[in-house]
């Protein structure tokens, strides 16, 4: 894997983490 | 309920009793910590599992006596005794579970055995009224965690670090600069090794597909 500096988050990189939340938290309610 | 809580997992030694109250929330009656064990560790740059087992031994049973005479309870009126049963340094936890289960067996108590990263879960439940679903993001010395809370017993790991966790990283970084652990915990970093020429990061992270890349900090500074 190619070195790379630190990267700031991105907006979309917390939109991929909100719905990844909101899946896990539908799917988890869903299957009890 | 009165539950006796006991943490050994690293270098703090720490008690503390906590009631649960009629509507279900909690209620801190006592928390004593003996912080980091700096002295003993300061020598070798970190902290060492051998050298924080036996501090723990040391300490153990002076911080639980404050911490009931703090709360002002008796091992008696103890609903539960309740200890972090790992993940950690395996001395530590070895030290603190035993002092837990002999506590519970003299005094006919139920034993609690926690796991570590589930009571970095649910802890911010006692000091706030944060209600389910969270999300929760875990930094310590051996995991770096992005976690879904759904409910009690109900987690769903969103993310993780795939080399280093993030304290691991940090530590070590640290260590390689030279920088002295203090009393207080804070890395006493010289100011010319705090510049960005002099401190080059090569860790990545990478939110998208929740996962992190830590170890490019200590490689990064290595080379």
């Amino acid at each position: 894997m190619k070195p790379a500096r630190l990267t700031p988050l991105q907006p979309q990189d917390v939109a991929d983490l909100c719905a990844s939340f909101q899946a896990a938290v539908l799917e988890s309610t869903a299957t009890g | 309920m009165l539950v006796l809580g006991i943490e050994t997992t690293c270098d703090e030694t720490a008690a503390s009793v906590v009631e649960r109250q009629s509507d279900g929330s909690g209620r801190i009656l006592s928390n004593i910590v003996r912080s980091g064990q700096t002295e003993e560790h300061a020598a070798f740059g970190g902290v060492v599992p051998e050298i924080a087992a036996r501090a723990h031994v040391d300490l153990l049973d002076g911080i639980v006596d404050r911490a009931m005479k703090e709360a002002g309870i008796g091992f008696a009126q103890l609903s539960a005794v309740a200890a972090a049963a790992g993940p950690g340094l395996i001395g530590g936890v070895i030290v603190g579970l035993t002092t837990a289960k002999a506590i519970a067996m003299v005094h006919d108590t139920p034993l609690i055995a926690v796991n570590h990263l589930e009571a970095h879960a649910l802890t911010p439940r006692l000091t706030c009224a944060l209600a389910f679903p969270y999300c929760l993001f875990l930094a310590s010395g051996g995991h770096t965690q992005i976690v879904a809370v759904v409910g009690v017993g109900k987690y769903v790991r969103l993310g993780t670090t795939v080399d280093d966790a993030m304290g691991e990283a940090f530590d070590k970084t640290a260590k390689m600069l030279g920088c002295p652990i203090r009393a207080d915990r804070r890395w006493n970093v010289p100011r010319a090794a705090a510049t960005p020429a002099a401190l080059h990061f090569r860790g990545r992270s990478r939110a998208r597909r929740c996962q992190f890349l830590l170890s490019g900090l200590k490689t990064g500074r290595a080379q």
